[in-house]
């Protein structure tokens, strides 16, 4: 690849002399890019002068800008309240949790998805396993409670006889197992995309060399789709803080509050409940900083302020959307 | 195909845009095995790989069978007497088979104008999605165009921070956008998440040798990238549509927000609509209350039906454009 | 072939661009006109509702209003989850409808600067001046200090004057096993042991469950929960609505406390507990779903399967209301004195609202709205909105008599009757009389058998009225940040504690938590007293 010169590769420009003839000679890019300039200028930053709420107190009738101007004052709110040190915790133990099975399970089926030889096993499989991400969060909670109930529950008859729902220390397993259920087909597809383009050739080439199965899917399946789950694992760490709110909030009892009050609920007890925007907001803005400060590749997912609305909005930005009917 | 592309070197996709010639593989895979080759040890890999093949079958035939059963527990419950399914006394076979639930669904004559209505801002929004991310993507794959890295931080900037909903929703109202079907189609006309995705599978899935042999012919960036390298990213393309695809299908927030003129509604929120109305009782009679939530639980195992069967009926469609080694018989042809 | 083709799309792909962003551009509209076609005013009004499947306009009484303002009424409809999200952004907008019904109490009245006092109007709505002089409980809950009023009340008559929480039991079981009505909470273990041990449904199987306990709610004591076990103990509560009860406050004897830190909610615990330990309360009953509750109470229509719930009416059982009776609460201990038990106190709560309907102070045709707002709380259209169309759906006899038509209970689709219940924004006086209220003819049936414990509660010194507010915005905010945090950890306790009981050092620990600065639980009931004391200072 390094044999033939591009005919318009630049001699790399530097300062801002070079930013002119640079607009010039990838005008035909710059071309390409505008469109989702517009839309993400207009869509994305045009309303981001709204974060200052989280400063200043919500008085609707002068305009968001128009309420007092309130500093840290509701940062510190949160930082000061009793609860603040178990809802990061809580927060912490189910989305890292999440994030790193559903970060392996779509990998480990599109490998194996992809060692089925017929293609119409092959179909079915990802068919079927592409099925639960379209299941609303209300359905998946009522299930888990019927299949964990301890009197005839698929599950629970044999767990003993309290629900697992009531035991702090299974909150974040079932929530992440659950996850892992519903979207590790539907995340696997991206896989299964980057792994179409293999060459079938190398797949001849290594098998004449005596390569077995194992060693086909360690030196050229798992390459092929190493980039890829490189961007995902970096844009997913991004959504580290962000679980999702509706899901906990259904699966919350008395008795696992403990383990399952994050700060998408806090926020939303509190916040919406209490008719506090700008608490809410603050409450929001720090989720995604914290996001930003433990990401070291600057490459963060989908963190947002606000829960609810913006829950919908990530989700929606992940294709990650459910059937919501609550 | 031109004949510069016919004598580029048949290049295979590899980590971060480089490309491993086939002997290159096939000498790592020597290298790391340290196997010499003879037909003894190929027999015994062939066992090996037996093995291996029992142990794949196993795992994704449980992993089937893990997912088959919720769903057909959602497909029973639809259609099974609700107080049995609450209280957990159907497991395999439907029950005091009742169709009240999707009676109750099918009665509503919005739920039509509301599938109608998902249909359009479905299509009408996938497409503008494609046309503003797959081009953007492209640009940004692109390591000599020195603007990327500015586009790319004011892009991923926005995953962080969004103004959140009280400002979102003072812009559209400037905009007039409210209450109509733009507001479906425009606010998510670009998914920032998607672009990264698609931009990667330029930068890594597609072999460099392919922008170099087309520069020797004198192509353009933009008769590049129409005529070499979409052709060649239909799985991308499949799977970038599907997310935007199913993203506007299941959209329901949208509606519940900036839409108050119910004619406009789209699918999702008709079927919320229908759910709602039945688990609360509006009118005098408290004493049909509960059989209406009854029904209520009913609908919402029915709804999944209604709002996924063609979801379901569309995969196979695109499944086709992301199982195929699209690639490689493109460049050979 | 490729790139024709592909270029062609790419054609077709711009040009869907723009004609996406010019027909965008194009969208808004001018200033909106505020008389119709015929020269009518128009009145805007906005309305939440649970669901909004049959719209405002539909429903025929709406024709009464609009013929009594000479106006037209634009309806806007929408569903509370709506609202929820919405209401902010709207305020920030300042998109507000002439009037809103079910949207704003006196708290955003005070703290949002948008709306009209309606005090000095009340000459163009003699039928709401006459309600508010009428009813002092009503205006109190609205009425600021100055005496300005933004959201006017409604109520719902004195069908509903009424609790709304009742014990409700197996009347049918307690007969044919010979049992009585048990006096103390040692007589209520007896008769759900019973229930538990003897089949009284009779069909050969042990699926009887003695207490169809509702689970505890996370963020708050909510109706119907198994707390109202308090009032055998000489603490009443108020368990519905806006009280400070969901929060564990209440009054006694002119004090406000919080029974979180009360012997007496230990003493419900240990016997909640107890019940647990012997099984008469399912062992998930802390982390069932609704559906399974409401399953086990209605059953399979024929074979009744709950022993006890706490809960509104009979009506909860259906088909099966009929073995169902009210019981009194028991007494805590058998030495307690009669006199001591109380029962939940939300005879306002259910028969008030303080936030039927507000008015935008830049409303365009404000006497139009006045005349309507006064259409509706006049008897007749207050009725229809509460019950549904006259003559369709409720007869009026005449002298202030309605009947409402069977029709409205049978549960068909097409002979529904079309109105907005609780969410109207109206005035049924007490002389109306409305016949065949089921659901009000139940809750008084269940009310009666409390007539003695409510005999021992005095309306304002045991009872936080409803129509004491926290004024102050700071202090609400106080209030409310340190009752998330008191209340999730309190409620996290409560429920391991009847599940697995509680001893006295763990009791201790709690309390020594509660009542810790940082949670703010004495902060609190501090403000709680101080706008206690302010805003009954003239009643006591």
């Amino acid at each position: 690849m390094s044999g033939s010169i591009p005919a318009v590769a630049p001699a790399k420009p530097r300062g801002l002399k070079a930013t002119l003839p640079s607009v010039s000679r990838y005008w035909q890019l710059w071309l390409l890019s505008i469109p989702a300039l517009f839309f993400v200028g207009l869509f994305a930053y045009v309303p981001m002068w709204g974060i200052q709420l989280a400063f200043r107190r919500f008085e609707p009738s002068k305009g968001i800008t128009g309420g007092r101007w309130m500093g840290l004052h509701y940062f510190r709110q949160f930082f000061s309240s009793p609860m603040f040190a178990d809802i990061m915790k809580n927060t912490f133990t189910i989305s890292l949790s999440t994030l790193v099975m559903g970060f392996i399970s779509p990998i480990v089926l599109a490998l194996l998805i992809n060692q089925l030889g017929s293609s119409r096993v092959k179909g079915f499989v990802q068919m079927i396993t592409y099925m639960p991400h379209f299941i609303s969060t209300v359905v998946i909670v009522a299930m888990i409670s019927i299949f964990l109930n301890p009197g005839n529950g698929l599950l629970g008859r044999f767990l003993g006889d309290t629900s697992l729902l009531g035991n702090p220390a299974w909150f974040a397993p079932i929530y992440w197992i659950t996850e892992v259920w519903q979207h590790t087909g539907w995340n696997c597809i991206i896989y299964l995309a980057a792994l179409s383009s293999v060459n079938t050739a190398l797949y001849e080439a290594a098998k004449i060399d005596g390569a077995g199965r194992l060693q086909l899917i360690r030196y050229v399946d798992v390459p092929t789709i190493l980039p890829t789950c490189g961007i995902l694992l970096i844009m997913n760490m991004g959504s580290v803080l962000s679980v999702g709110f509706e899901k906990v909030y259904l699966m919350q009892n008395a008795l696992n509050a403990g383990a399952s009050e994050v700060i998408s609920t806090y926020t939303y007890k509190i916040g919406i409940l209490g008719s506090q925007f700008e608490y809410s907001t603050a409450i929001g803005l720090f989720n995604t900083l914290t996001v930003q400060y433990t990401d070291q590749f600057r490459l963060p997912g989908a963190g947002q302020l606000h829960f609810e609305a913006d829950l919908q909005h990530q989700h929606f930005l992940k294709g990650d959307c459910h059937v919501s009917i609550t | 195909m031109s004949a510069s592309l016919e004598s580029s070197q048949t290049a295979i996709p590899l980590g971060h845009g480089g490309a491993l010639t086939e002997g290159e593989v096939s000498a790592a895979v020597h290298g790391v095995s340290g196997i010499p080759m003879n037909p003894k040890v190929r027999m015994h890999r062939s066992f090996s790989d037996w093995v291996v093949d029992i142990a794949i079958w196993t795992i994704v035939a449980l992993a089937v069978a893990a997912i088959l059963y919720p769903l057909w527990f959602i497909v029973i419950a639809s259609f099974s007497d609700p107080k049995l399914v609450a209280s957990g006394q159907i497991t395999f076979i439907p029950r005091g088979i009742t169709l009240k639930g999707y009676a109750t669904i099918f009665h509503d004559a919005r739920i039509w104008r509301g599938y109608e209505n998902t249909l359009l801002y479905t299509f009408a929004g996938t497409l503008l999605n494609m046309v503003v991310t797959i081009p953007v993507a492209f640009a940004l794959s692109r390591r000599e165009f020195r603007a990327r890295h500015l586009i790319m931080f004011l892009f991923t900037f926005t995953m962080f921070f969004g103004g959140g909903l009280i400002p979102s929703y003072l812009l559209y109202r400037q905009l007039g956008i409210l209450n109509s079907a733009w507001v479906f189609i425009l606010p998510g006309a670009v998914s920032v998440y998607n672009v990264i995705i698609a931009r990667s599978f330029f930068d890594t899935s597609l072999p460099e040798e392919l922008f170099d042999a087309a520069q020797l012919d004198g192509m353009s960036y933009l008769g590049y990238f129409v005529r070499i390298e979409l052709p060649l990213s239909s799985a991308i393309i499949a799977v970038i549509a599907l997310y935007y695809f199913v993203g506007h299908w299941n959209d329901y927030f949208t509606g519940l927000i900036y839409v108050t003129d119910t004619q406009k509604w789209p699918l999702q929120n008709v079927l919320q609509q229908i759910l709602l109305a039945n688990q609360t009782q509006t009118s005098t009679a408290a004493s049909g209350a509960q059989e209406a939530k009854e029904i209520a639980e009913q609908i919402k195992y029915g709804v999944i039906i209604v709002s996924t069967l063609p979801l379901l009926v569309m995969y196979p469609f695109l499944q086709r454009y992301f199982n195929k080694g699209v690639m490689i018989g493109a460049v050979k042809g | 072939m490729v790139h024709r083709s592909a270029w062609k799309a790419l054609l077709a792909l711009a040009m869907t661009a723009g004609l996406l962003a010019s027909a965008g551009a194009c969208g808004s509209n001018g200033g909106e006109a505020t008389t119709d076609a015929n020269g009518k005013p128009i009145v805007k009004i906005m309305i939440t509702r649970w669901s909004t499947d049959i719209p405002m306009k539909d429903m025929a009484w709406t024709k009464d209003i609009e013929a009594a303002c000479d106006c037209t009424v634009q309806w806007e409809d929408l569903a509370d989850s709506a609202w929820g999200q919405q209401k902010s952004a709207k305020l920030a907008a300042g998109e507000l409808a002439d009037a809103s019904i079910f949207a704003f109490d006196p708290g955003d009245a005070l703290r949002y600067d948008y709306f009209e006092n309606l005090t000095p109007h009340m000459k163009a709505m003699p039928n709401v001046k006459k309600f508010l002089d009428t009813n002092q409980s009503a205006k109190k809950m609205v009425a600021n200090k100055d005496g300005s009023v933004f959201v006017l009340p409604s109520d719902r008559s004195k069908n509903y004057r009424v609790s709304t929480n009742h014990i409700l039991i197996n009347k049918k079981w307690m007969d044919k096993l010979g049992l009585s009505m048990p006096k103390t909470w040692d007589d209520l273990t007896n008769v759900l042991e019973a229930f538990k041990t003897r089949d009284p449904n009779g069909n050969g199987k042990a699926d009887e469950i003695p207490f169809n306990m509702n689970r505890l709610d996370t963020g708050g004591f909510t109706l119907w929960n198994p707390f109202v076990f308090l009032n055998s103990t000489g603490i009443t509560t108020s368990f519905a609505g806006t009280s400070p009860a969901a929060q564990g406050y209440y009054v006694k004897h002119g004090k406000v406390g919080s029974f979180l830190v009360a012997p007496e909610y230990r003493q419900v615990i240990d016997y909640l507990h107890s019940l647990m330990v012997k099984g008469l309360i399912p062992k998930d009953a802390m982390t069932r779903d609704d559906a399974a509750i409401t399953a086990a109470k209605t059953g399979d229509g024929k074979t009744a399967k709950s022993g006890m719930i706490v809960g509104w009416s009979k009506t909860d059982f259906e088909k099966l209301k009929d073995e169902y009776v009210p019981m009194p609460v028991p007494k805590a201990t058998a030495s307690m004195s009669d006199s001591d038990v109380t029962w939940d106190y939300t005879q306002d709560l259910t028969e008030l609202s303080n936030h039927a309907i507000a008015v935008s102070k830049n409303a365009k045709n404000k006497d139009a709205l006045y005349k309507a707002i006064n259409a509706m709380y006049s008897e007749k259209v207050s009725v229809q909105q509460y019950y549904g169309t006259i003559p369709k759906d409720v007869a009026d006899n005449g002298n202030g008599k309605y009947r409402v038509s069977d029709t409205c209970y049978d549960n068909d689709p097409k002979t529904n009757c079309t109105a907005i219940a609780d969410r109207f924004a109206g005035w049924i006086p007490d002389h109306a009389n409305v016949e065949n209220d089921q659901a009000a003819e139940a809750l008084h049936e269940a009310d009666v058998a409390y007539t003695q414990n409510l005999a021992n509660v005095d309306p304002i010194k045991d009872v936080m009225p409803s129509y004491v507010r926290i004024d102050s915005e700071a202090d609400q905010t106080t209030m409310s940040n340190n009752n998330t945090a008191i209340l999730s950890y309190a409620l996290g306790q409560t429920a391991k504690w009847i599940q697995n009981g509680v001893n006295d050092k763990d009791w201790q620990d709690y309390l020594k938590k509660l009542e810790d600065p940082s949670l703010g639980l004495n902060k609190n009931i501090g403000i709680w007293q101080k706008y206690y004391d302010e805003y009954t200072k003239d009643a006591k």
